[in-house]
C-alpha cells in the first residue's frame, strides 16, 4: 500500500497538465476568424419558425451578402420554444444574436430587461418605418422607447370549414353577426347532428375574451400592464356563455376541448366543429392539415358594443443590446422589411407583411390561404378594429395559461364561474404587480 | 395428469396472449410514427390506425433534403460528437476511477462524494456557465463543447459504474504486477483496463445512445446549420407556433432510430453483462 504513497500527486498534476493543454489546444484550434480588419464584419440573425421560413430568410440574407460584400451572415435558426431557451442561455452569456426575431410573449421581458437595444436612434432613419400600416407602427414601443420592428400584422378571426358545414346541413355564419346569433346557429348544428358541435369552445382563451372585453368598452389591462382594466361582471358572462354553449351542444364537451390545443388536435382539422377562433394567419397552418378549403371569417360582435378586434404586429426584428454593429444590424433590419427583393424572397412566412406596398407587391392569389389572409385583414375597416392596445405586459404568459386552466376547470365543473372570475382577478394582481 | 397439462398449456397461452398484447401497446406510437412517415401530411393526424391504404415514399424524398444540408450531413455530424464522446468518456472515466478505486490519497471519500453529487446538478444549472465559458473561447459552433468535457471526466455516472466494476477485481492481481514492478500506469494500462471491457462496453454503448438522444445541449451550442446534429436538425421540422412538416419529420426520424437500434441491437449482450456485474440495478 505504502508505495503508492508519493504517485498520487504526480497523477495529479498529470492529469491536470493535459487537462489544462487539451483546453489551450481546443481554444486554438476551434475560434472562427474574425480578422476584421478590412471592415468587414459578421452579423448573426436568429429567428424561430417552421421550416419554410427558415428557407425563405436564408435566401434573403445570402441576396444581402452579395449586395454588401463586407457583410458576413451567420444564422441561428429553431422552432418557437427551443429558439426561447437558446436566446436565454446566450442572452445571459453576452452573446445575443445581433438581429433577433422576438415574438411579443418575451418582448416586455426582454425589452423590460436592457436584452435589447431601443431602436430610437435608428428608426425613421436608417429603419424606414414610414411604409408600414398605421396601427402596427407602435406594437413594438414599450414605456416610450422602440424596441421593435413589426414583421406581421394580425387580427383574430373565425376559421371556417365551408364543406364540413355543407356536410352538417348549415349555412356559414354571416360576418354580421352578434355573439347571440353564433350561439344560436351553432348550438342549432349541436343539435342536428350529435357528435358534431358548432364551434370550438373558446371559454378559456384569453385572446378570444380580449375581443369581447373590448366590445364592451374596456381594454384587458390597464395602461401601464400593471393590473387588469375590466370588471369581473364582463368575465362572468364570458364563461357564461360558453358554459350555455357547452350545455346546448353548440360547443364541444370539457374532455374534448382540453384534448385540442394544438393545430393537429383543433376541433377543426379533426372535423368536429366547423369554426374556431385563430389569428389570421393561422390559416395557412391548418389548411396544410386540413383536404376542404377553409375560409376567414370577422369575430361575432356584440350589440351596440365598440369594434373589438385590433390590427397589431405579434413578432418583431430586435437588435441585442451587446451587438456590437447595432448600425449594421439596422441595415440589415431596414433590408428585410422595406426591400422588394426581400418581400418577395419572404412572401408570407413571417405572416401578412405590414405594410400596403409589400402585400400589392406580392399580388398574392386570392384562392390561396395566403391571399385570403391579405384580403381578410384589409377587409376589416373602422367598425371592427379598434385602436390596438399597448404591448402584452410582463407574466402575460401566466396569465393566458391561468385563463386556459380556469376555463377548463368551469367546463370540467371542479369550479363555478364565480370562484374561477375571483381566483382569476387575484392571480392577475399577484402576477402583474410582481415586476 | 393431461388436465393438469392441459390447464398449464392454457396458462402459458394466456401469459403469451397478454404478454404480446402489452408489447403491442408499447410498440403502438413507434409503429404509428413508421406508418405515418409513408402518409401524406393531411392524413397524419386523422388517422390514428396502423393501416396504410398506399405507400408514400416522398416524405423520405423531401425530409433528406428539406433542412439545406441533405440529411447525411447531421446523421455524420452526430456520428462525429457521438464518437469522440465516447473516446473521451472511456479514456477519463477509466482514469479517474482508476483513481477513485485503487488510489490511496487524502478525503478520497469526500471527493468521492463530491463527484458522485455532480450527478444530480441538471444540465440547466451549469449550462449558463458552460456557455459563457465556451463562447469567451469563441468555441460555439464547434464540437468542442460537446466533446471536450468529456474528457475531463465530467459524467460521474460512468466512473461510479467504473469504481464499482474495479473495486469487484482482485487486488491480488494489481499487488502481484507491483511485485514484478509495475507501477500504477502499467496496472491500469495492462491490468486493469482488459479486465473491465464490459463496464467499458456499457459506457461507450451508454455514451452512445445518450449522446445521440441528447438535444439540449447541442441546441444550445450549434447554431449554424452546418454543424447541426440529428436531433436539432429533426426539430426544425417541428414548430408548434407555425406549419410543422410532420411527414418529413417522421420519415427523418425512423432514419435516426435505425443507428440506435443497430448499436443497441449489437451491444445488447455488452449492456446487460456490464451493468449485471457492477451491482447497478
Amino acid at each position: 500500500m505504502s508505495t503508492g504513497k508519493l504517485r498520487p500527486r504526480r497523477w495529479l498534476t498529470h492529469a491536470a497538465t493535459a487537462a489544462a493543454a487539451s483546453l489551450l489546444l481546443a481554444a486554438c484550434g476551434g475560434g472562427s476568424d474574425n480578422a476584421e480588419g478590412d471592415g468587414s464584419i459578421t452579423l448573426r440573425v436568429g429567428w424561430y419558425g417552421g421550416d419554410p421560413l427558415h428557407a425563405a430568410l436564408e435566401e434573403a440574407l445570402d441576396q444581402y451578402q452579395q449586395d454588401n460584400p463586407d457583410v458576413t451572415v451567420e444564422v441561428s435558426r429553431a422552432a418557437f420554444a427551443d429558439y426561447f431557451d437558446r436566446l436565454a442561455t446566450e442572452t445571459a452569456g453576452r452573446s445575443g444574436p445581433d438581429v433577433t426575431r422576438m415574438s411579443m410573449s418575451y418582448f416586455a421581458d426582454y425589452a423590460g430587461r436592457s436584452a435589447l437595444q431601443p431602436l430610437d436612434d435608428l428608426v425613421g432613419d436608417t429603419i424606414v418605418v414610414d411604409g408600414l400600416d398605421e396601427d402596427v407602427q407602435e406594437s413594438g414601443v414599450l414605456n416610450d422607447e422602440y424596441f421593435g420592428v413589426p414583421q406581421s400584422v394580425i387580427s383574430h378571426a373565425l376559421l371556417i370549414d365551408p364543406e364540413l358545414l355543407a356536410t352538417l346541413g348549415a349555412e356559414p355564419p354571416s360576418p354580421e353577426w352578434t355573439w347571440d346569433q353564433y350561439a344560436e346557429w351553432a348550438k342549432a348544428i349541436g343539435q342536428a347532428n350529435p357528435g358534431f358541435y358548432g364551434s370550438s369552445d373558446m371559454g378559456g382563451q384569453l385572446q378570444a375574451f380580449e375581443v369581447w372585453v373590448r366590445q364592451h368598452g374596456s381594454e384587458l389591462f390597464t395602461e401601464d400592464g400593471t393590473g387588469l382594466a375590466f370588471d369581473r361582471s364582463v368575465l362572468e358572462d364570458w364563461w357564461t356563455y360558453w358554459q350555455s354553449m357547452r350545455d346546448e351542444g353548440g360547443a364541444p364537451p370539457a374532455d374534448i376541448t382540453a384534448d385540442s390545443d394544438t393545430f393537429e388536435t383543433s376541433v377543426l382539422t379533426q372535423g368536429l366543429a366547423p369554426s374556431t377562433y385563430v389569428f389570421v394567419q393561422q390559416i395557412m397552418f391548418f389548411q396544410a392539415l386540413n383536404e376542404h378549403p377553409l375560409e376567414l371569417q370577422p369575430m361575432p360582435t356584440t350589440e351596440g358594443g365598440d369594434p373589438g378586434q385590433f390590427l397589431k404586429a405579434l413578432d418583431f426584428w430586435s437588435i441585442s443590446s451587446t451587438s456590437e454593429h447595432p448600425e449594421e444590424a439596422a441595415e440589415l433590419i431596414d433590408y428585410l422589411v422595406n426591400d422588394p427583393q426581400a418581400i418577395q424572397t419572404i412572401g408570407l412566412n413571417l405572416g401578412v407583411p405590414p405594410s400596403q406596398e409589400a402585400r400589392d407587391q406580392l399580388d398574392t392569389d386570392p384562392a390561396t390561404p395566403e391571399g385570403k389572409a391579405i384580403a381578410y385583414v384589409e377587409s376589416l375597416g373602422d367598425d371592427r378594429v379598434g385602436p390596438p392596445p399597448g404591448p402584452w405586459p410582463r407574466g402575460y404568459g401566466e396569465l393566458l395559461a391561468l385563463f386556459t386552466k380556469l376555463g377548463e376547470d368551469i367546463a370540467f365543473g371542479s369550479t363555478d364561474i364565480g370562484a374561477a372570475s375571483e381566483q382569476f382577478f387575484s392571480e392577475a394582481d399577484r402576477v402583474l404587480e410582481g415586476f | 395428469m393431461t388436465e393438469r397439462h392441459r390447464r398449464r398449456v392454457a396458462v402459458r397461452a394466456g401469459k403469451h396472449v397478454l404478454l404480446t398484447a402489452v408489447a403491442l401497446v408499447m410498440l403502438y406510437p413507434l409503429l404509428w410514427m413508421v406508418v405515418s412517415s409513408l402518409r401524406p401530411d393531411e392524413q397524419i393526424f386523422t388517422q390514428a390506425g396502423l393501416l396504410l391504404t398506399d405507400v408514400d415514399l416522398s416524405n423520405y424524398e423531401d425530409g433528406w433534403d428539406a433542412l439545406g444540408q441533405p440529411f447525411s450531413r447531421y446523421v455524420l455530424n452526430s456520428l462525429l460528437v457521438a464518437v469522440g464522446c465516447i473516446v473521451g468518456n472511456l479514456v477519463s472515466c477509466s482514469m479517474a476511477a482508476y483513481a477513485f478505486a485503487r488510489l490511496e490519497f487524502r478525503r478520497r471519500r469526500l471527493f468521492f462524494a463530491i463527484m458522485l453529487m455532480t450527478i444530480m446538478l441538471p444540465i440547466h444549472v451549469i449550462i449558463v456557465p458552460q456557455y459563457i465559458v465556451f463562447s469567451q473561447l469563441e468555441l460555439t459552433n464547434t464540437f468542442v463543447p460537446l466533446v471536450l468535457p468529456k474528457l475531463l471526466a465530467t459524467d460521474a455516472f460512468f466512473v461510479f459504474l467504473m469504481v464499482q466494476f474495479i473495486r469487484g477485481l482482485p487486488r491480488e492481481l494489481d499487488e502481484a504486477a507491483r511485485i514484478d514492478g509495475a507501477g500504477h500506469a502499467r496496472i491500469y494500462l495492462r491490468i486493469i483496463l482488459p479486465l473491465m471491457t464490459p463496464a467499458l462496453a456499457t459506457t461507450a454503448i451508454f455514451t452512445f445512445i445518450w449522446t445521440w438522444n441528447d438535444f439540449f445541449s447541442q441546441l444550445i451550442y450549434l447554431t449554424d446549420p452546418s454543424v447541426y446534429t440529428v436531433p436539432v436538425a429533426l426539430r426544425s421540422f417541428v414548430d408548434s407556433a407555425s406549419s410543422s412538416s410532420w411527414g418529413a419529420m417522421f420519415a427523418m426520424s425512423v432514419v435516426s432510430l435505425l443507428p440506435v437500434f443497430v448499436v443497441f441491437l449489437f451491444g445488447q449482450r455488452y449492456l446487460v453483462r456490464g451493468i449485471a456485474t457492477t451491482g447497478i440495478k
